[in-house]
């Protein structure tokens, strides 16, 4: 008898909820109440940060930063409640809380804060207001007040026919825009209050920006000492600042609510520096854990989070740590199996967090399984491993090599590279598809080093049929979409903004968008000989495949980039870092290539182990993989160092770096949380469960039914991770379960989510339920066979799910009789096939 | 004290009363006992709330709070408000309230805000706009301390007189002595075009107030007495040019417009609406019965003098164009444009052109200039062209070959206009630094240099 559709509803919804945290957290909005000002503790001394200060001339305004020593040692933020009392008329404090100038010469400040009391000594340059700069003064304003945002004049068409270069990338564009434009409308030397740009953002005239600038305000001042200075340009090398730096160097927090304020200096070629703590943007990169309101940190729970910093084209990013109330804590390591606990222990430590228990035999060999091989284990495989006598380490390290470089292991890991590396049909033929499959299978059944695999890709020549490498750069086409996508998979940083502008995030500009492109400038492509018009059979009938092989060739005649913006040919150049001398009429990618897998580029191994890395543990070190930015940092920095310098010491070897991710026993740890690390969610300190990926999902099913699978056209028994083609047709389960189709280099195309229609799927859908209800089955076999009921239900257990029942499982489960013993045995393992314990791997 | 209103506050609340608290804070307080002044306590309300949607060039809901006329007029809802009574006017509804329908973005207005608008409602929503508030009409002629911005010149048909654009005025120059010979001060503050008539005697200029009017300028030369002053359009009128006849004159407009109008009486003859952006020149075509017009829109668009129906494109659609020059003898027209390119075209029909060349009236393409392209003008007899950019440049070419003749430097800024002297021995160009020049043409060489507006005291501003 079948249980009610909904009953079983009912259990999967919950149950697929429940073992995901990473579930929860994406459904949590950050319009958190904020937590009162926990009380200022008992203060010993007070600091200053700066601690001196010079003021450079009349328009040079500084702040310092009242830090408060408490009795047990840890520091507070007592800027917001400090009183500043200057010695002398030398020096007035603004609104702001800023020093400001009135007199050359040494002066003081007498800081007082939570009844402690300091100096601060200060000397005035000068209080001659200097000439305004367009670079230096102007730009940082249109910034800051928004002209420049994306939603406004920022926009890749202005707003009401006024544009400026998005968030200030271009000086000389804005300066156009502004004073050149319209011969000079927007601004007025002889009366310069009827300066349009000055009427416009003060409302004086209807603006639907509405009143970006104050009346009165520095900015507004600023802006109109410029323009009556004769709004002169100035020369963008030497008034771009070349560094911003974030005050204070490290802050930790004790409780929500407590406050905490930064600084930002800007340092200029010149050596001087300014303070733009009120020009600079500063922002949270997570609002869950704490918001910033202008320069303020405001903590909402415990947690960590990145204070992110950009000013004029500069970024950076100040880590903080919220740590909670940890009374009662202490902590408990972790055995350090190998390097890379110690280096997890050390950051679990530092947050006050323990890590959860090992997992058992049982959860160790599926999720080893279906990590290194994308399938679960056969039910004999589990029965041996858990009836090895051998100590659990030792049988768990002989599981784990016998894996790795298994069939099973290249058949897998060419599926996801696949991927990334983009084999579909779309691009590269019927034919093309297979070739190119192969060849990626290849490289891992012969754990090809990483770096020469890269360098086979990017360098490939001839004929995509003969040297299926090639596929890779016919399949990405155009130079644009090689800057693209092999910046992203190769070095996990994205080239895309700055296609159009200078990236609004990283330092990434647009010229070096083309002059990455550059390199592949003169790649070509022409129609080989090989493969043209296949007869090909499509289910009954037949037809010419079209689509032939490609020879790719270097073009030492032509292909050249050309700048967007004043049409001037591009030479190549790397973004950072150097690569060898191109002699004329040599292919620039011999070069690129070098530069690419050298061990001292920062981006590639780096990039590389952190993807590997969250193959295995649910999420990078930093995640996304493929956003590596200053705004996106290392959740741990220590232990991501570890892992690239020991991948690049043992030569890029894949198969040597998965060995040290599972055998370590960060990766063995239960999913289970326990009270101190129950909120942890990136710090490795347990297990992420992680629903399985569309393939993994197929194959699982296939084998816990024991019903081989059958695709069109394809051979039977065919494992979905061997599929060629991102252009399956006819699969819905796979594209319902997210599989890419292999036309981006994101790893977000691939989707893992959980909804709705992923549980009717699998409850009512005709995959599992043809597997399940198959005359010729697992189950059919096991019940024709098998006269003993545990001995079913046990096998069953153990196909589907990797493990023995429990004795309570056992003792509540009636197969029945007769006819309904085979229906029995189906509805236990359609029920087990749809619970979050095979769902998920865990 | 700060610590707790933060603790208490959310944050969206919270930036908005602190904004909104330093920003109003003065205006809040208008003791009981004295009314509440529209000029003195609302403008500035409707300033930083209201008047971005809400103003003649945007009309959203056809309502203007800019101006006490304008909030008097019904918008699409009806009345904005009904004097004596804020309950019932919709000006009070829409802002007032929890969860205000108005302002559609940003912050809500203030509560006292609100109350200050309801007070001078009740009080009877009187109107203490001074009278000379929007007038730009000056009383003196305007003192300079700095040079204008020279963003346009012309030279008179015999040559004696040059019209340079100034700020609030038109500054004739006699071209012998190069002395100041009258100053034609008018309403418009920014002036973007002038032309003079056919025989000389009268002087056209369009120019207006950035996002205010624009404005329509006929002026006596002789006499340097205005004849004629209209206004059209919420913003500047741009590329003035006379009829053949010299009975009308073309205007384009921030408001993609084009229009003819008549100056005996200010008639507006025709209007076309085709073009997708401001409309920066006109010139007349085909002996008068058709206008060309050259726009940020890209486009070059052929006109029916009369009708003002569409004719055609003339060029390829490349880039905003910015400016344009009729050749004295042929029906062709040279433009320069925003990324630098500078070529001439066949005013005409544009219907030869097939899927293979689509550029069919392109008589000559010249060397992309090195930055945006903001004036141009042929030589008398057509055989030059001049281009000036907004580097520091003027280039002569010859419009047979296409050949650059010379490079005329030493501007310290971009060059808004250019004309040749109707004998072709000189070129006047001028621009950012408000500095006149006076080239040979032939050789290149500078002529003459001067500050065509009275400097008071005199400024060095042109920096190398």
């Amino acid at each position: 008898m079948r249980l009610p559709l909904t009953f079983w509803m009912a259990a999967l919804c919950v149950g697929m909820s429940l073992p995901c945290p990473a579930l929860h957290s994406a459904e949590r909005g950050s319009d958190k109440p904020i937590p009162a000002l926990p009380s200022v503790p008992a203060i010993r001394s007070l600091k200053l940060e700066p601690n001196r200060l010079t003021l450079l001339d009349g328009r040079d305004s500084r702040k310092v930063l009242v830090l408060g020593e408490c009795t047990d040692g840890s520091w507070v933020d007592l800027s917001a409640v400090a009183r500043l009392k200057p010695e002398s008329a030398a020096l007035e404090v603004d609104s702001d809380g800023y020093l400001v100038p009135r007199q050359a010469g040494k002066s003081a400040v007498t800081i007082t804060a939570a009844g402690k009391s300091t100096r601060l000594e200060v000397e005035v340059l000068s209080i001659a207001s200097p000439e305004v700069g367009f670079v230096r003064d102007i730009e940082p304003i249109l910034s800051r007040t928004g002209c420049n945002s994306g939603p406004c004049h920022g926009s890749a068409k202005g707003k009401n026919g006024f544009k400026l270069a998005l968030r200030g990338y271009d000086p000389e564009y804005d300066y156009q825009a502004l004073i050149n434009d319209l011969s000079g409308r927007r601004f007025n030397r002889v009366h310069v209050d009827e300066s349009l740009m000055l009427q416009k953002p003060l409302a004086d005239i209807p603006h639907e920006g509405r009143q970006a600038l104050v009346p009165g305000s520095r900015y507004h001042k600023t802006l109109r000492q410029w323009i009556s200075e004769g709004a002169h340009f100035q020369q963008v090398s030497s008034n771009r600042p070349t560094r911003i730096q974030i005050l204070p160097e490290k802050v930790e927090l004790d409780l929500p609510g407590r406050r905490h304020q930064f600084l930002v200096v800007a340092t200029y070629p010149d050596g001087s520096t300014r303070d733009v703590t009120r020009e600079a943007v500063l922002s949270s990169n997570n609002e869950e854990v704490a918001l910033v309101q202008g320069s303020t940190v405001i903590p909402l729970r415990r947690g960590e989070m990145a204070v992110l910093v950009r000013y004029e084209g500069l970024y950076d990013a100040r880590e903080v740590t919220v740590m909670g109330d940890r009374t009662g804590f202490r902590f408990a390591a972790m055995p350090e199996y190998n390097f890379i606990d110690r280096a997890v222990n050390a950051k679990l430590e530092r947050l006050k967090m323990n890590p959860s228990e090992l997992c058992n035999d049982a959860e160790f060999i599926r999720r080893v399984f279906l990590d290194i091989t994308g399938q679960p284990p056969t039910s004999e495989a589990v029965r041996t491993f858990l009836s090895d006598p051998t100590d659990s380490p030792k049988k768990r390290e002989t599981l784990v090599d016998s894996l790795i470089g298994s069939n099973a292991y290249s058949e897998f890991w060419a599926n996801k590279f696949a991927d990334l590396l983009q084999c579909n049909s779309e691009n590269l033929g019927k034919k093309g598809v297979w070739v190119f499959r192969s060849w990626i299978r290849d490289q891992f059944a012969t754990n090809r080093p990483f770096d020469q695999f890269a360098r086979e890709l990017v360098l490939a020549k001839g004929s995509t049929f003969e040297n299926p490498a090639g596929n890779y750069l016919r399949a990405l086409r155009d130079s644009g979409k090689m800057t693209e996508d092999i910046s992203q998979t190769f070095l996990g940083v994205r080239f895309n903004c700055n296609k159009c502008h200078d990236h609004p995030f990283e330092r990434w500009t647009q010229n070096q968008y083309y002059e990455f492109g550059a390199f592949f400038a003169q790649v070509a492509f022409k129609r080989g000989t090989l493969g043209r018009d296949h007869l090909i059979r499509t289910g009954e009938s037949y037809a010419y495949e079209q689509i032939s092989e490609e020879v790719v060739y270097h073009n030492d005649q032509g292909g050249e980039i050309k700048h967007p913006k004043d049409d001037a040919v591009v030479a190549p150049k790397v973004p950072y870092g150097e690569t060898q001398s191109i002699a004329p009429g040599e292919d620039r990618r011999e070069a690129f290539a070098a530069w690419l897998t050298s061990k001292d580029n920062p981006y590639f191994a780096k990039s590389t182990v952190n993807r590997f890395w969250s193959y295995f543990f649910g999420r990078g070190i930093i995640d996304p993989v493929d956003d590596i930015r200053a705004g996106n940092p290392a959740s741990n920095p220590a232990l991501l160092d570890a892992l690239t310098a020991r991948f690049v010491a043992d030569g890029h070897d894949v198969r040597k770096l998965i060995r040290y991710l599972v055998l370590s026993r960060t990766y063995q740890l239960s999913i289970v949380p326990n009270r101190w690390n129950e909120d942890d969610l990136v710090n490795f300190s347990h297990s992420l469960p992680r629903r399985l990926s569309a393939e993994q999902m197929l194959d699982s099913i296939a084998m816990a039914t024991g019903r081989p699978l059958q695709f069109s056209n394809l051979p039977d028994g065919l494992r979905a991770a061997q599929l060629p083609d991102g252009m399956v047709a006819g699969n819905d389960f796979l594209t319902l379960f997210g599989r890419p189709k292999r036309q981006s280099a994101c790893e977000c195309e691939r989707s893992s989510n959980v909804t709705l229609s992923h549980a009717l799927n699998l409850i009512n859908g005709k995959t599992l339920g043809d597997c399940v209800n198959h005359a010729d089955n697992r189950f059919a076999k096991l019940v024709a066979e098998q006269p003993d009921d545990l001995k079913v239900i046990e096998e069953i257990y153990l196909s589907c799910l990797c493990r023995l029942p429990t004795s309570k499982e056992l003792n509540s489960i009636r197969l029945g009789a007769g006819a309904q013993r085979l229906e029995g045995a189906q509805d236990l393992a359609w029920a087990l096939i749809n619970s979050p314990a095979f769902l998920f791997n865990r | 004290m700060n610590s707790f209103l933060l603790s208490t506050l959310s944050p969206s609340v919270l930036r908005s009363s602190l904004i909104l608290g330093l920003l109003v804070s003065n205006s809040f307080v208008v003791a009981a006992e004295t009314s509440v002044s529209w000029w003195r306590d609302m403008t500035p309300i409707f300033k930083r709330s209201c008047n971005g949607c809400h103003n003649p060039n945007k009309l959203k809901g056809e309502v203007d709070t800019s101006t006490f006329a304008g909030l008097m007029k019904h918008g699409k809802h009806g009345a904005n408000l009904v004097v004596g009574d804020p309950a019932k006017s919709l000006l009070i509804t829409s802002i007032a309230g929890k969860e205000p329908e108005m302002p559609k973005e940003g912050d809500a207005l203030s509560a006292q805000e609100v109350a200050l608008i309801t007070r001078w409602i009740q009080e009877g929503a009187k109107d203490d706009t001074p009278v000379d508030a929007y007038s730009t009409r000056l009383k003196e002629p305007p003192t300079y301390t700095q040079p204008p911005v020279i963003s346009t010149l012309d030279v008179s048909p015999d040559g004696a007189r040059l019209a340079v654009a100034g700020y609030h005025e038109v500054l004739l120059i006699d071209t012998a002595s190069w002395e100041l010979a009258s100053r034609l001060v008018g309403e418009s503050p920014r002036i973007e075009s002038v032309a003079f008539s056919p025989d000389g005697k009268s002087l056209a200029v369009s120019g207006g107030a950035p996002a205010r009017f624009g404005e329509i300028q006929i002026w006596n030369v002789p006499e340097a007495r205005q004849i004629q002053g209209f206004r059209r359009t919420p913003d500047s009128l741009f590329g003035i040019s006379w009829s053949p006849d010299a009975t009308r004159v073309a205007t384009g407009g921030a408001d993609k417009s084009v229009r003819v109008t008549r100056i005996s009486d200010g008639k507006e003859l025709m209007k076309f609406e085709n073009h997708g952006d401001w409309v920066f020149r006109t010139t007349w075509v085909a002996d008068g019965t058709r206008l060309l017009s050259a726009s940020r829109d890209r486009a070059m668009k052929l006109i029916d003098a009369s009708s003002g129906q569409f004719i055609d494109d003339v060029n390829k659609l490349l880039e905003p164009i910015d400016c344009m020059a009729r050749h004295p003898r042929e029906d062709w027209a040279a433009y320069g444009g925003a990324q630098g390119g500078l070529r001439i075209y066949k005013a005409k029909e544009n219907q030869d052109r097939t899927s293979g060349n689509n550029d069919v009236n392109l008589v000559r393409e010249f060397e992309r200039q090195p930055s945006p392209v903001q004036s141009v003008a042929f030589s008398p007899d057509g055989t030059l062209l001049a281009a000036g950019n907004t580097g520091t440049e003027v280039r002569i070419y010859e419009t047979a070959t296409g050949k650059r003749r010379s490079t005329l430097s030493g501007h310290a800024g971009a060059v808004f206009a250019l004309k040749f002297s109707p004998d072709g021995q000189r070129l006047y160009s001028a621009g950012f630094e408000g500095i006149v020049r006076v080239f040979d043409p032939a050789t290149g060489s500078l002529k003459v240099i001067f500050f065509p507006v009275p400097l008071t005291p005199v400024r060095q501003t042109a920096k190398n």
